[in-house]
């Protein structure tokens, strides 16, 4: 797995590639708490090019975004299709987060 | 901690830079002192040399001008003989006035040819000396003494030119060490020079032994003079006077470079030469000259030893006064030295204080902006980090100690929660099942449950916490009791279940732990499964005569997420011989060296290899497989299978 981090105004945008299982959801945690101890509060999860996703990871999914949460930021999501998309359907996650169809319109506000 | 023992031998830094120092100052001064000493000796043979040359020239001149005086007489009385004819008393006048007005001269005598003087007589000698303050005559020639047959007379007659002869003892005369000098007369006869005799003066050598004798060169040096045939005319050692010759004395030492050297006296030559003959007892040098008019050979012989004794004593002088300025100066260079290193024993000590574990201990104050400064900054630097670095270890292993009884716990809280007792429903012969959980060393929170409901129903469950340690594991054990309460309360479908798991999960969970469980309802008197699901991972179905697929799983948030969630339920039928095997993604996700999944493929794989339908004998097998696979590799998540075998309604009872 490979995480892209780029910025847009005050957002990160962490585009996912690869496949999200114990060892990249352990990463992605890395990488969400990371960015918020800089004190960035606005991201927007590109899953475009995820290909597979673990319990694990969409574990890690729910406690970063709810981690999220608890400092007053936004955690959006978007591009999440095929597999991923499956698996979010089945486990009821997109009932749960924000989900997007592009980067552009997850940006907040 | 152990440490080596810091009281073996040494030698300081002081001391070993002090013996260096020394050691190069030493080659200095001996190159130095060897050089110096070499020059000086060649300079002092040098002057020796000249020195010997002045004396015995000196004493060569002394001589010859006594003997150059004496010649003088004899000659003068030739020269008169020659001239005209002289009567008996006038020749014994004659002589007498000679010998009167040379008191050098202690004999002297006109001897004829037999019958020259005297037609009648064979004989004519008259013979006067000196005695006291008198002078005697007396008449020389007798049938004993022929003394025309005499060296002193034939020698002259012969070269027809004057003689001096060889020393000898006057025994007739006084018993005294006499030398003759003959001088030849002629007289014209018919125009020819006739030999007519032969004049001589005798001169006693006493004067000569005392000159040479008063001779002295250095302390025990002295002069001695040989003859024309090497015999010693005066030396000390009174013994050889006038019995032995120098060659006599280098044949009785055997000594051959003593023998040339008396040959170049004899020779007349003139020489300096260095003489190992035990002649002199020790190691001597040699000068000598020739006397030329007698052909004798003045020798100044002085012993190696006094030539050098000012040489040797300045050099011992100096070797004292080096060994005196050695020792002050190794002194003085341990003192600076002592002084350099003192702060380097102080840190050598401190440091092994500090080996010992002492990291409090205050490294000495070193002032200096030098290497031992520098060398002192670093130590201290080396202890705080030290200091620093132990601190730091200390409270890592502490830490790691703390870690790991806690997870001890956690694994103990676990698995004291899990049913154990397999087969767990002996008396049920619709189905088996068995189940078995390997923690990871982090404790993952993973938990399976079944319990029977009533005579034909079985419920039954996995999940896994998302989280690690003694949180998961307590969460672990609050779904799993909660699980079982609501369940036990009957008359709910594992849908209701979850969502009032759910509910209650959702209460007060501050520290965002969620859990992911499927959970299913077994009628085994029918084989009717109904079953929800929370996010778990879908079970593997075996039908009897099918391959392990996944089972089709209705929607399900996982538990502890959001209160709102809603579950659904699914059911399908089982017939004899279907299998059943849940599991955690601890399964699918173990892994090996290089970090690859074990993956759903290999499980699918595993469960289609084993024909056996004992859910252990699956289960064993799922574990065997996960442990080869991960080759030692160590799991971060527990791993956990479930595994029920439908047996059927009619099956027999086993």
């Amino acid at each position: 797995m490979q995480i892209e981090t780029s910025k847009i105004d005050q957002t990160v945008v962490l585009a996912i590639k690869g496949r999200m299982d114990v060892i990249a959801a352990m990463e992605y945690e890395k990488a969400i708490m990371a960015c918020l101890q800089r004190g960035d509060l606005k991201f927007v999860v590109d899953l475009n090019a995820l290909d597979y996703i673990s319990s694990a990871g969409l574990r890690s999914l729910l406690t970063t975004a709810k981690k999220i949460k608890e400092a007053k930021g936004t955690a959006n999501f978007c591009n999440v299709k095929g597999v991923v998309q499956e698996v979010f359907a089945m486990s009821g996650f997109d009932s749960i987060l924000p989900i997007f169809k592009s980067v552009k319109d997850a940006l907040p506000g | 901690m152990k440490t080596a023992p810091l009281t073996f031998r040494r030698t300081s830094l002081a001391v070993k830079f002090g013996l260096m120092v020394m050691a190069g100052t030493s080659l200095v001064f001996a190159a130095a002192f060897i050089y110096n000493h070499a020059l000086s000796r060649r300079s002092i043979l040098r002057n020796a040399e000249i020195n010997a040359s002045n004396l015995a020239g000196a004493t060569v001149g002394r001589i010859e001008a006594v003997l150059n005086g004496v010649e003088k007489i004899p000659c003068y009385m030739a020269l008169c003989l020659e001239q005209r004819t002289w009567a008996r008393e006038d020749l014994t006048a004659f002589i007498s006035n000679g010998l009167a007005a040379n008191p050098d001269i202690f004999g002297s005598t006109v001897a004829f040819e037999p019958y020259t003087f005297d037609p009648h007589s064979r004989f004519f000698a008259p013979y006067c000396y000196h005695q006291g303050t008198d002078i005697r005559q007396i008449w020389l020639g007798s049938d004993q003494y022929q003394y025309f047959n005499w060296d002193w007379y034939i020698l002259p007659k012969e070269l027809q030119r004057s003689v001096w002869s060889e020393p000898f003892f006057d025994e007739g005369g006084g018993n005294i060490l006499m030398t003759t000098y003959s001088v030849p007369f002629y007289r014209l006869l018919n125009g020819q020079r006739q030999f007519q005799g032969i004049v001589t003066a005798d001169i006693a050598l006493d004067w000569l032994v005392n000159m040479v004798a008063s001779v002295s060169y250095l302390k025990t040096g002295y002069a001695f003079l040989i003859s024309q045939s090497g015999v010693f005319v005066t030396h000390p050692d009174k013994r050889l006077i006038m019995r032995q010759s120098i060659f006599d004395v280098a044949e009785g030492a055997n000594d051959a470079h003593l023998r040339q050297v008396g040959q170049a006296m004899v020779h007349g030559d003139t020489g300096f030469v260095r003489l190992e003959s035990p002649f002199f007892g020790k190691p001597a040098w040699l000068y000598y000259a020739p006397l030329k008019s007698p052909g004798w050979s003045l020798g100044v012989l002085f012993p190696e030893d006094e030539l050098f004794a000012d040489a040797q004593r300045m050099g011992r002088n100096i070797l004292l006064i080096g060994l005196a300025g050695f020792v002050i100066l190794f002194l003085i260079i341990v003192l600076i030295s002592a002084t350099v290193t003192r702060p380097i024993r102080a840190l050598a000590r401190t440091t092994a204080d500090i080996a010992r574990g002492n990291l409090d201990i205050k490294l000495p104050l070193v002032k200096s902006h030098d290497e031992v400064g520098e060398l002192s900054f670093a130590f201290d630097n080396m202890r705080v980090a030290l200091k620093e670095y132990i601190a730091g270890l200390t409270e890592a292993t502490a830490a790691r100690e703390r870690l790991e009884s806690e997870l001890k716990i956690a694994r103990t809280i676990q698995m004291s929660f899990l049913p154990k007792h397999f087969p767990p429903f002996p008396e049920q012969a619709e189905f088996d099942l068995f189940a078995r959980l390997e923690p990871a060393k982090q404790v993952g929170g993973d938990l399976y449950d079944f319990f029977l409901l009533d005579d034909q129903h079985l419920f039954f469950s996995i999940g896994d916490v998302s989280d690690k340690g003694v949180p998961a594991a307590l969460f672990m054990a609050v779904t799993k009791t909660l699980m079982k309460g609501i369940a036990m309360q009957g008359g709910l479908d594992p849908a209701s279940v979850l969502e009032h798991v759910n509910l209650e999960l959702c209460k007060e969970n501050d520290s965002l732990m969620f859990v992911t469980v499927f959970c299913a309802l077994l009628n085994f008197r029918t084989g009717e499964l109904v079953y929800s699901n929370a996010g778990h991972n879908p079970p593997l179905i075996r039908r009897a005569d099918g391959q392990p697929e996944e089972l089709p799983l209705p929607k399900g948030i996982i538990l502890g997420a959001i209160e709102e969630a809603r579950y659904t339920t699914a059911s399908l039928t089982l017939h004899a011989d279907d299998m059943l095997v849940l599991y955690t993604d601890g399964v699918t996700e173990a892994m090996n060296p290089s970090q690859d999944l074990y993956s759903l493929e290999r499980l699918r794989e595993t469960v289609n290899g084993v024909s056996d339908q004992n859910p252990k004998t699956i289960v064993d097998a799922i574990f065997q497989s996960v442990t080869t696979y991960a080759a030692g590799a160590p799991q971060s998540d527990d791993i956990t299978v479930l595994a029920l075998h439908y047996n059927g309604t009619s099956s027999p009872i086993r």
